[in-house]
């Protein structure tokens, strides 16, 4: 180098798609910020900087969620309760646009100035591009949370995609507190084909998925439309579809050529309907897995599902078997 | 209940010292040992011995970043830091006498680096990415040229396993907030 350096400002971890980066902050040993890819470039790296910002109890941090407060951070409490924006900062060849599920762990600041009741309709918000602080947020990339009592750590998670980006846990003062150890879900993952095993399948035949969709209370979601094609921005380009919406498509995990063909941005439906709604929040999507490309066996892909609060999720893992 | 999912790899506690980089003026000629090794794979603080056309008997590095720290994780969250410490530099240990250094990294944590952010406060002499040609790539300071030389986009100034990239003069967010930074450094614990 043409110097000596002075100081490392940042010591960046590398991430591996499937595995789980843990980024501790805060002075607990409860705060943490954990990032798994899905499906990221070997290389991608990343840090998170955690940025205090001042509490209050009176909705309005987030232009775009009015109703929210931010979740105040009982490590960070100083002259008064205090959140936290996260920082993340990545760097890779796939310019960090990769999907993952993220996780945030924290023990609320449950003092009278701050949330002495249990969160309720708890929030992941997240703005792309951006440093922290803002006001900006854009997405809410929630899909579960656990209640617990203050000074405890609820479990926050999320999915999205992209890695430049700001976050924030956040809740509606003015929502029924989630009880501690009982957990919501907007989308818990399927309920039809196994999220923790691989599940064969076979071109040709189709495959059943089947999922509930809840909102941010865990009431189920009634009315979630299907998006056929979206946008690079994440907006849905179906004419016609308001939200709620979901858009399928397909991830290849495996980096041979005919696995990274068969990925696609828009799975493919037995019924040109797409989306069936099975009532009482139930939903199903019947994939058509047929194709013309050969050389599957052992390729591994991944369902995604995105939705337009900006979360998306990819619970399950497939392996062609033929 | 949270799911955590950690590799094993990622929490082996095996400390292994890589040196990955190697960025400086090389000395004048070259031997065949020198033209596809990393001249600085011992990282240890010393001045690089030998005149260019032999090979560094010691590995040397005029400055060596140690990190350290270990990462825990549990069921209700995780603890621990990183941190880096910086040994060496200066006029004593600059390869070219003056203020060039050789820099070597070791990564004593258990967590896999792949980057890291370098910042000089205070830019007496030149800047530390300020770089004028005189790296290990440049013909007149090493030949025949190392076998990474060639990679596409390289400054001249990388070691065969980094590269270089937001280099800036001001702080700022993405992509001018590091100082510079070194990436695709594979920093296995």
């Amino acid at each position: 180098m043409e110097n000596t350096p002075s100081s490392v400002g940042g010591i960046w971890q590398t991430l591996v798609a499937g595995q789980t980066a843990a980024f501790p902050f805060g002075s607990a040993s409860t705060d943490d910020y954990r990032l798994q890819p899905i499906n990221s470039a070997p290389g991608d790296a990343a840090l998170v900087t955690p940025v205090a910002t001042a509490f209050s109890q009176v909705p309005g941090f987030a232009t775009n969620f009015p109703n929210l407060v931010c979740a105040p951070y009982l490590d960070y409490r100083s002259d008064g309760p205090q959140c936290v924006e996260l920082q993340l900062d990545c760097i890779g060849t796939d310019s960090c646009n990769f999907l993952y599920t993220a996780q945030l762990d924290y023990g609320i600041d449950g003092n009278t100035d701050a949330a002495p009741n249990l969160v309720g309709a708890p929030a992941f918000l997240v703005q792309h591009d951006v440093p922290c602080l803002t006001a900006g947020f854009t997405d809410n990339i929630f899909l579960s949370y656990t209640g617990s009592t203050p000074g405890t750590d609820p479990p926050l998670r999320g999915g999205g995609t992209g890695g430049h980006s700001c976050y924030v846990s956040a809740f509606d003062p003015t929502a029924p507190g989630i009880p501690a150890g009982t957990t919501v879900s907007t989308f818990p993952g399927f309920e039809f084909p196994s999220n923790t095993k691989v599940n064969p399948i076979i071109a040709g035949l189709p495959v059943p998925l089947l999922w509930a969709f809840n909102d941010n209370s865990g009431n189920p979601v009634t009315n979630l439309h299907f998006c056929k094609a979206v946008n690079a921005n994440g907006t849905c380009a179906t004419t016609g579809v308001v939200a709620p919406w979901v858009h399928l498509s397909l991830t290849a995990l495996t980096s041979t050529a005919a696995c990274q063909a068969v990925a696609t941005p828009n799975l493919p439906s037995v019924f040109n309907s797409g989306l069936l709604n099975l009532k009482k929040g139930q939903y199903s999507f019947i994939w058509d897995t047929s194709t013309k490309i050969k050389g599957l066996k052992g390729c591994q892909v991944r369902v995604v599902l995105q939705f337009n609060t900006g979360g998306a999720s990819a619970p399950a893992l497939f392996q062609y078997a033929l | 209940m949270k799911k955590i999912l950690m590799s094993a790899t990622a929490l082996s506690m095996k400390k292994v010292a890589f040196a990955i980089l190697c960025v400086t003026l090389l000395m004048l000629a070259a031997t065949p040992g020198w033209a596809t090794d990393d001249p600085c794979n011992a990282p240890t603080v010393g001045v690089p011995a030998g005149p260019v056309g032999s090979n560094d008997p010691t590995g040397s590095c005029g400055v060596v970043i140690t990190i350290t720290g270990t990462i825990t994780t549990t069921s209700t969250g995780s603890s621990g830091s990183l941190s880096a410490t910086i040994t060496g530099g200066g006029q004593p240990t600059a390869y070219d006498g003056d203020e060039d250094q050789l820099v070597g990294i070791i990564n004593n944590s258990n967590v896999t680096v792949g980057a890291i952010t370098l910042t000089r406060s205070s830019e007496g002499g030149d800047a530390l990415f300020a770089f004028d040609g005189d790296g290990p790539c440049a013909p007149a300071q090493h030949a025949p040229a190392y076998s990474w030389c060639s990679n596409v986009g390289f400054t001249g100034y990388e070691g065969p396993t980094n590269t270089f990239t937001r280099i800036s003069s001001t702080p700022g967010f993405q992509p001018a907030r590091p100082l510079g930074l070194l990436w695709k450094i594979p920093l296995r614990p």
